[in-house]
This record gives structure tokens, C-alpha cells and sequence, in this order.
């Protein structure tokens, strides 16, 4: 610890201590596929990178945590120094980089119990510093709700508590960056609320920098700040959730949010748009006053070629934008003060008589939104 | 095959292979039960007093375990190199570690005489230098059961060390475990049951050893001559004494398949190691 505060004091002095944790311009080759990707991760920041299947997000992690040496480019820690130039000289190995990993498999060692799990990553060489990490791994145990089960095996868990003792595992030894690897995705459906929560909750205390891998449009953008599109190896874009929200840049960013991702501010129970549109949300109940997100599936949208005079409480007009085949529908998007993407049939297309710059009426209930704290 | 099963598990099916199956069985059971009928249980303790029974037994576990724990020192490293490469060479190092296996014994006591015996390739030089001999010692016993045990105690930690799930190895790096505390805290203790399985056949096959022994240590009555040697030894002489040390080699048998059954029944696949 004292190096590395002797490190940090040293390193301090040389570059301005604003400049990022981590700072990567990396170059991978993957078999055919070629990536590149530069990313800078500072302090209490957690950046998404979000993209689909095969673009290369999953190396990106492995290369910033050291099991995927670079082709070129520079991996640099502001405190420990140079991790990778891509010459195998230069190359930190990842047990001397202070990175924690969350992978989608919990990976939790099977011959050892939750709290040997969680105590494996702190210093054991002496007995007070066994009995100081049965201690601390016990404090997380409590915070995560599994305390009573310190001697349980991983085996003996479910898959939702289990990512939760990864979680905290990865946490324990204090590391200054923090790569989780798609954390939700294997977990059920059923956990995986209680576990985006709690994760938000250890990355509010974070004190490092964390890299969000995922292909789940509502923990990127209710889990962190800033969003990097990956496809195909390339970054096509990057900002904050708001920027990726109000312009996905590419077909695949809408594509992957799949959903309209509304930003949104809770006050006193009424709901209002970072537009400053109010919107009608029938459960807010469990979310705290401040920003939220709220999700539409495109096809909960009713498009309308006159203002509806029916119930639906919440009712916009947009200009058509593009229409674009999906599946056996065709995908709507729409220019208003919010964007939109609604799903209609080909027969309903037909009768609206949908065509691009055409002004339209769309409506959805208050019933189907959905709010996540933001 | 579930759909050829009753619900009391018993097989349905065509006349053969119920016939094989019984066939199979008799095959295994008559020559045990043979054995077993032709003990003479009142002179039993007679034979079990025999003081050459003794020597046999106790040169036979001792010989035995030395042995093993030949093949576990060297044994370790090799299985550990080929686990984790696939040239040429580990190619041509594997024929070396299987051969024993597939070698007659007794074509292996004959290489191991024409190495380690006083004209052989080693065996020569070592003496003229140090006047040590090992032929017909019981370290030339340990030298040719270690040789036959070894390929049994590689290939069983070789395959324990290559189904070896790696993804743990790289968390524990994330918790800044280094090569050596990853060895010792992650890979021993989930390979434990395939070291385990493989000290147990080592040792095994070092105690049914019988070809390598007799032609390169000599059948040397408490220099050399194991239970299996003593069995071979007694069969002209006196039946009953043969069948009373078989017995004794047929209950070292049961009791290291009792030992191996959680290893090779087991209740549920073991932890960490994928299928």
C-alpha cells in the first residue's frame, strides 16, 4: 500500500492528477475481426460499453485486465504506469494491474465458502491479517445479505446470490479499476432487478474507475454516465447516456435499445421529460425523486392520423422519419419533441398511409412505461 | 437405453444380449469364486503365521509405496508439461509415458536390466564409479513397479489438469494471485481427485507388478520376491500357500476399490472440473 502511495506521489507530480485513471488506444486483432478503441476511465465514472455480439466488447475488457495482450497502441494506469505497448516486454501481468472482474459466469472458486471467496483477493500472509480478511469479507457478506451463509459452498447458492458474492469479491481488494463483463446476463430474469440495484448501490461507494460491458440497453443507461458504442471493432459512438439517447447515431444503437428510452425527471410524483413535456407514468412507486429512465416498447405506440380523443393520457405528435423493415413489421421512427420508434403492420401502414415527412398522432398508456431510477 | 428399462431398472430386451450380460458376469465371478472355494480356511492360519508370507507382504507394500511416490515426483511434472502443450515433442513424450503401459512387463524388466543392471547403460558406469549395484536389491523392485505405475499416475493427473476449468485461474490473477499462489490455491485442490485416482492406480498396478520384477530385480526370497512373486513362487511347491497369499493380494484389491468408488461413482460430478 506504501508503494503505492509513494507511486501515486511520484506519479502525481508528473501528470496533472485530472488526467484519467486508466487511458487506453488499443489495437486487437481477434481472427478476422480487427478492433480499436480508445477509452479513458476516471475516478467514480462508470462507462458502458455496449454493442453487439462478436464487436469486440469482451476483449476490450480482456486486454485492459491483461489476458489479451494489444497489437498496438498504449494501456496507461496513472499511478502504476504502463500495462501494455503491445511489445510482450512491456506487458503487466493482470495480477499486477489492481483490476477487479466481474464475469458473466460468477466464477466463484467451488472448493472454497463465501466468505474464503471473498477473502481471497485481501493480504493473508500473517494470522492478524487472516483474522482483518475474515473480518472484512464478513462486512461484505452482511452488505450483500448473505452473512448467515459465510460457510456455504457457491454450489449451495443461487445464481442471482452467487453474482452478488462475485460482486463483492471483486470489490474487497480495493482495486482502482473495476471491468464487469455483462454482470447480468446470465442471472434470471426474476434477480436480476434486486442485483442491478445493489450494483448501483457498490458502484455509487466505488471510489476507481469501472468499465460496464453489456448488450442490455437499461443497465447501461440506469448503471452509468457515459456509453461507448462498439460495432464491428470500431467505436461509433460515445457520450452521455442523455446524448445516446436523444441521437443514436447508428441504425444499431436504436436497434439495440430496441425500446424508446425516455430521460425523465420524478418530482412529487409527476414525471417530466428532459424536455420539459410532462408524461403520465402510472407506477412510480419505489422511485426516489430525481432523474429516472422510462422504457416503451415500440409496439405499446398507437399511430394516429388525427389527434385520438379516446383514454390514452398520453398522447404526441411527431413528423414520420424513416420506416424500416423489422421481422414481419415495419419500424416507425419519428421526429417530434422526442424521438420515437413505434412497430406497425404492414396493413396498418397501408390505411395511415405512413410515409416519410408525414405528421402523425402517436399514443401509448401510462400503463406502459416503465421507470428505472436513472 | 431408459426406454429399455422397467421401472425396477432390470433390462428388457432380445434373448443375446441378456445372455452376453450373464456370460459377462460368470466370466468376472468363476475364477474369483474358484479361488475362494479352494481356501484352505482351517490351515488358513497356518499360512497366515508363515514368516516368508511376511517378508512377501511387507516388501510388497513398501516396495510398492516407494513406487508411487517415484511416480507422483515424476510423474507430477510430466503430466503438467503435456497437459499444457500439443507439439511434436509432447507427441513423442507421450508414446514414452504410455509405452510401460502397453510394453509387456516383462519386455520392460529386460530394458530396465539392459539400463539400470550392472552391464547396462547406466547400471555400468554407476557401479565403476561408486560400486553401487541395484539389480536384484529391492530398490531395483521400487525402479521397475515406478516404471510400470508411472503412465497410470500421468494420465490420470494429465486428464485431471486438462478438464481443469481455467476461468478460475484468471479470476484468482484479477485478486492478484501470482502463478505460484494461483498452483497451490486454485489448481492443486481442484485436481485433488484425479491425483488421488492416479496415487491409487499407481500403486495398484505397483503391487500386481510381477513381469519387470522377476526379470529385472530376481524372485530373491527378502531381497525381491513380492506377493505376486511369492504366489508364482509357491504355486509348484505348496498350492494352499498360493491361494492364502492371493487371497491377501485380492484384499488389498477390494480395499483400494473402496478407497477409488467416491472418484469413479461419484454422487455428483466433482466441483470445478468440466465434463
Amino acid at each position: 500500500m506504501n508503494l503505492m502511495q509513494a507511486r501515486s506521489a511520484e506519479a502525481s507530480q508528473a501528470i496533472p492528477p485530472q488526467d484519467p485513471l486508466l487511458s487506453a488506444e488499443l489495437q486487437l486483432q481477434r481472427g478476422e475481426r480487427s478492433i480499436r478503441c480508445q477509452l479513458a476511465l476516471r475516478e467514480q465514472q462508470t462507462l458502458a460499453i455496449i454493442g453487439p455480439n462478436g464487436a469486440g466488447k469482451t476483449s476490450v475488457l480482456r486486454a485492459l485486465a491483461g489476458f489479451l495482450p494489444i497489437q498496438a497502441g498504449r494501456i496507461v494506469h496513472r499511478e502504476l504506469g504502463l500495462f501494455d505497448d503491445g511489445d510482450p516486454g512491456h506487458l503487466v501481468a493482470p495480477e499486477q494491474r489492481q483490476i477487479g472482474m466481474v464475469f458473466q459466469d460468477d466464477r466463484l472458486f467451488p472448493h472454497l465458502d463465501l466468505r474464503s471467496n471473498i477473502a481471497f483477493g485481501l493480504e493473508q500472509a500473517t494470522r492478524s491479517q487472516r483474522a482483518a480478511a475474515r473480518e472484512q469479507s464478513d462486512d461484505w457478506l452482511e452488505q450483500i445479505g448473505l452473512l448467515a451463509r459465510a460457510e456455504a459452498l457457491p454450489a449451495e447458492l443461487s445464481g442471482g446470490e452467487r453474482q452478488r458474492v462475485a460482486l463483492a469479491r471483486a470489490l474487497a481488494p480495493h482495486p482502482s479499476v473495476l471491468l464487469l463483463d455483462e454482470p447480468l446476463a446470465a442471472v434470471d430474469a426474476s434477480a436480476r432487478p434486486a442485483l442491478r440495484a445493489l450494483l448501483k448501490r457498490m458502484l455509487r461507494k466505488y471510489v476507481g474507475a469501472c468499465v460496464l460491458v453489456t448488450h442490455d440497453a437499461v443497465d447501461a443507461f440506469t448503471l452509468t454516465q457515459e456509453v461507448a458504442v462498439l460495432e464491428e471493432g470500431t467505436l461509433t459512438q460515445t457520450g452521455t447516456v442523455a446524448e445516446i439517447c436523444r441521437r443514436p447515431r447508428s441504425r444499431f444503437v436504436a436497434d439495440l435499445i430496441g425500446v424508446n428510452l425516455i430521460l425523465a425527471k420524478l418530482e412529487e410524483g409527476r414525471v417530466h421529460t428532459w424536455t420539459g413535456h410532462e408524461i403520465v407514468v402510472a407506477d412510480t412507486a419505489g422511485l426516489a425523486d430525481g432523474p429516472v429512465l422510462l422504457t416503451l416498447h415500440p409496439r405499446a405506440i398507437a399511430l394516429f392520423p388525427e389527434r385520438p380523443s379516446g383514454s390514452p393520457r398520453n398522447v404526441w405528435q411527431a413528423e414520420v422519419a424513416a420506416i424500416e423493415p423489422t421481422g414481419d413489421r415495419l419500424r416507425v421512427r419519428l421526429e417530434g419533441a422526442l424521438h420515437w420508434v413505434a412497430e406497425v403492420t404492414p396493413a396498418a401502414l397501408a390505411e395511415l398511409r405512413i410515409e416519410v415527412g408525414r405528421p402523425l398522432w402517436l399514443a401509448f398508456k401510462a400503463t406502459e412505461l416503465e421507470a428505472f431510477p436513472a | 437405453m431408459a426406454s429399455a428399462r422397467r421401472d425396477d431398472g432390470r433390462v428388457r430386451g432380445a434373448l443375446v444380449p441378456r445372455l452376453l450380460l450373464g456370460l459377462g458376469i460368470a466370466f468376472l465371478a468363476l475364477p474369483l469364486a474358484g479361488l475362494v472355494l479352494r481356501v484352505p480356511w482351517s490351515e488358513l492360519g497356518t499360512q497366515f503365521a508363515e514368516p516368508a508370507l511376511h517378508r512377501a507382504l511387507l516388501l510388497s507394500l513398501s516396495c510398492s509405496l516407494g513406487a508411487t511416490l517415484i511416480a507422483g515426483a515424476l510423474g507430477f511434472p510430466l503430466a503438467y508439461w503435456l497437459a499444457h502443450g500439443r507439439s511434436a515433442r509432447h507427441k513423442l513424450v507421450r508414446v514414452l509415458v504410455v509405452l510401460p503401459m502397453v510394453v509387456p512387463p516383462v519386455v520392460a524388466g529386460l530394458a530396465l536390466l539392459l539400463a539400470f543392471g550392472r552391464l547396462g547403460l547406466v547400471g555400468a558406469p554407476l557401479e565403476a564409479a561408486t560400486g553401487i549395484t541395484l539389480g536384484f536389491t529391492p530398490w531395483a523392485v521400487i525402479l521397475a513397479e515406478a516404471f510400470v505405475a508411472l503412465p497410470f499416475f500421468v494420465l490420470a493427473v494429465e486428464s485431471g489438469l486438462r478438464s481443469l476449468d481455467t476461468r478460475y485461474l484468471e479470476v484468482a490473477a484479477t485478486l492478484g494471485a501470482d502463478p505460484a499462489r494461483r498452483f497451490r490455491s486454485i489448481t492443486l485442490p481442484l485436481i485433488a481427485p484425479a491425483v488421488r485416482a492416479g496415487l491409487l492406480l499407481a500403486w495398484a498396478r505397483a503391487l500386481g507388478e510381477f513381469g519387470a520384477t522377476i526379470t529385472f530385480a530376481g524372485n530373491l526370497d527378502g531381497a525381491t520376491r513380492t506377493l505376486p512373486l511369492a504366489v508364482y513362487s509357491a504355486l509348484e511347491s505348496s498350492p494352499e500357500a498360493a491361494i492364502a497369499l492371493s487371497l491377501v493380494l485380492i484384499l488389498i484389491a477390494v480395499l483400494v476399490l473402496l478407497l477409488l468408488r467416491h472418484h469413479w461413482f461419484p454422487a455428483a460430478r466433482p466441483a470445478g472440473v468440466a465434463s
